[in-house]
């Protein structure tokens, strides 16, 4: 069940908010010990939060599309009285006495929090292998990453465990695990979404966004989700939209860019395929698909890289005399930061400027770019190398070739499936919009969304 | 703040791969000139920062 569906169940009197609650604590006690998707799971605030909810239903107040949805959070976003570790062992015991703006903001909308899932240690890789708190495992196959670094949250929603889970994304942490998992994750656009109670990573990179089973309820979680916030310096006071798309959604009049370069190269046929196949059918909708060469791809995500590498060795600089409490791959990226010179940081901050000039020249000819959101399906857990077209790549860097430099960028985006592979495992497609169109985004990948089902 | 020192048997094995990355920034680089300005500049102009 989905958000949509639950909400007019609920409101039919179908089903009660405690009785959708209890659905998803049962599922998370049945398949949570082979999976591990959640660190903490909150079943006694969470049927007291439920029953609250009911009543509120039952005496006429009704907090709209979000009341009694069962939610989770991940869990280096800040929960008041609920521990959030990041993943980490340095956060092990850490309870903040505060709840992060999203998590509030969810709340007021009527959500129910079930827990807090598991990550990639302190968000920094896309695996969710976490040597603390033991791997994440795909629900496709228990052999798989469900990528990261919000695999809990991918892993939650795409077994029905949580209809919701907040996610973030730095380097396509939202969008990694969206993909693997075969559910929707939006990144939104930098400072639609605030940051605040968010354990930070790169601070000019981070992003918050939902992970759905639909477009239309990450649509719903986002318009929640969303609005200024003046604990965040980063945070827009651009008005939040109506983003839930209509349904059936025409595209007419959408120029959809599909890239000439970059995109479609080093990618699993079976991805290339069913991605391209999606475009060609956006036209029956209305769109018109437009062939475009984008600004060089692999310039874009050395900048995105450097300036993560320097972000996030100064934010854990204080912690790096317990060098026994960070995992072997997250260490040697901190290690890695520290070697960055303050002069390599700021002309990466100046090409980024650049190439932010150049992208919004793209933008000015079409209204979205479609591109696969990972070249390939999930890996193996452990695995260090994949092969693509006869050469053997990083794991690591050939997940998050499309969507790193996303993040310097700052537009958003949003993945989608887009069918699965013979091996029976899920494929995603990314649609990229300009910054603050997320309206945009979601219609686009609504009509994709009801063209594959 | 900590300023504990990278291990030598962490900087081997790190070194190729920053030295490549910075080796590579480099020739990104050129493309800057003079006026190019930085990404993070505070922008008191702007509406958002009302």
């Amino acid at each position: 069940m989905n958000i949509v569906e639950a909400g007019n169940a609920l409101r039919k009197r179908k089903i009660s908010c405690r009785e959708l609650t209890d659905e998803c604590l049962t599922k998370i006690q049945d398949l949570n010990p082979a999976l591990n998707a959640f660190i903490t799971v909150c079943e006694d605030s969470a049927r007291k939060q439920a029953e609250k909810l009911d009543e509120e239903l039952e005496d006429g107040f009704d907090r709209g599309p979000l009341h009694g949805i069962p939610i989770a959070h991940k869990d280096l976003i800040c929960t008041k009285g609920v521990r959030t570790t990041s993943g980490s062992k340095l956060f092990s015991d850490y309870v903040p006495d505060y709840d992060a703006t999203v998590v509030s903001r969810l709340h007021e909308a009527g959500t129910v929090m079930l827990g807090k899932t598991g990550l990639h240690e302190l968000a920094y890789g896309i695996t969710s292998n976490n040597p603390h708190f033991g791997p994440v495992r795909n629900p496709h196959g228990h052999d798989r990453v469900p990528g990261g670094s919000s695999g809990g949250a991918g892993a939650a929603v795409a077994c029905g465990m949580a209809l919701m889970a907040t996610g973030t994304d730095t380097g396509g942490s939202i969008r990694i695990p969206a993909s693997f998992c075969g559910v929707v994750g939006l990144k939104p656009t930098y400072g639609r979404v605030s940051r605040y109670g968010v354990r930070p990573l790169g601070l000019s990179l981070d992003h918050i966004g939902p992970l759905t089973s639909t477009v239309r309820d990450a649509a719903i979680a986002l318009h929640a989700m969303a609005g200024f916030d003046d604990r965040d310096s980063s945070c827009s006071r651009e008005p939040v939209l109506e983003y839930v798309p209509p349904s059936p959604c025409s595209l007419g009049g959408v120029r959809i860019g599909v890239p000439q370069n970059y995109y479609f190269e080093g990618v699993a046929g079976e991805v290339r395929d069913a991605v391209q196949t999606v475009v060609r059918n956006t036209e029956s909708l209305g769109a018109r698909v437009v062939s475009v060469r984008v600004p060089d791809v692999e310039e874009l995500n050395l900048v995105a890289r450097t300036i993560l590498l320097a972000e996030a060795s100064a934010l854990y600089e204080p912690y790096m005399d317990q060098r026994a409490s960070f995992g072997d791959d997250v260490l040697a990226l901190l290690d890695q930061g520290r070697l960055v010179p303050a002069t390599v940081y700021v002309n990466a901050q100046r090409m980024r400027r650049l190439l932010l000039q150049e992208w919004q020249t793209i933008c000015s000819t079409v209204d979205c770019l479609i591109t696969p959101t990972t070249p390939t399906a999930a890996p193996l857990i452990g695995q260090r190398e994949m092969e693509m077209d006869g050469r053997k790549i990083d794991v690591r860097l050939a997940t998050t070739r499309f969507m790193r430099g996303v993040n310097a960028l700052g537009f958003p985006a949003l993945s989608i499936p887009c069918g699965k592979t013979a091996e029976n495992l899920p494929m995603g497609l990314q649609v990229i919009g300009r910054p603050f169109e997320e309206d945009l985004v979601l219609r686009v990948g609504a009509a994709i969304e009801d063209l594959v089902l | 703040m900590s300023t504990s020192a990278i291990p030598n048997d962490q900087l081997e094995r790190i070194l190729p791969t920053v030295n490549d990355l910075l080796s590579r920034m480099n020739k990104v680089f050129e493309r800057l000139s003079l006026t190019t300005d930085s990404a993070l500049v505070y922008e008191l102009a702007r509406g958002d920062r009302k």
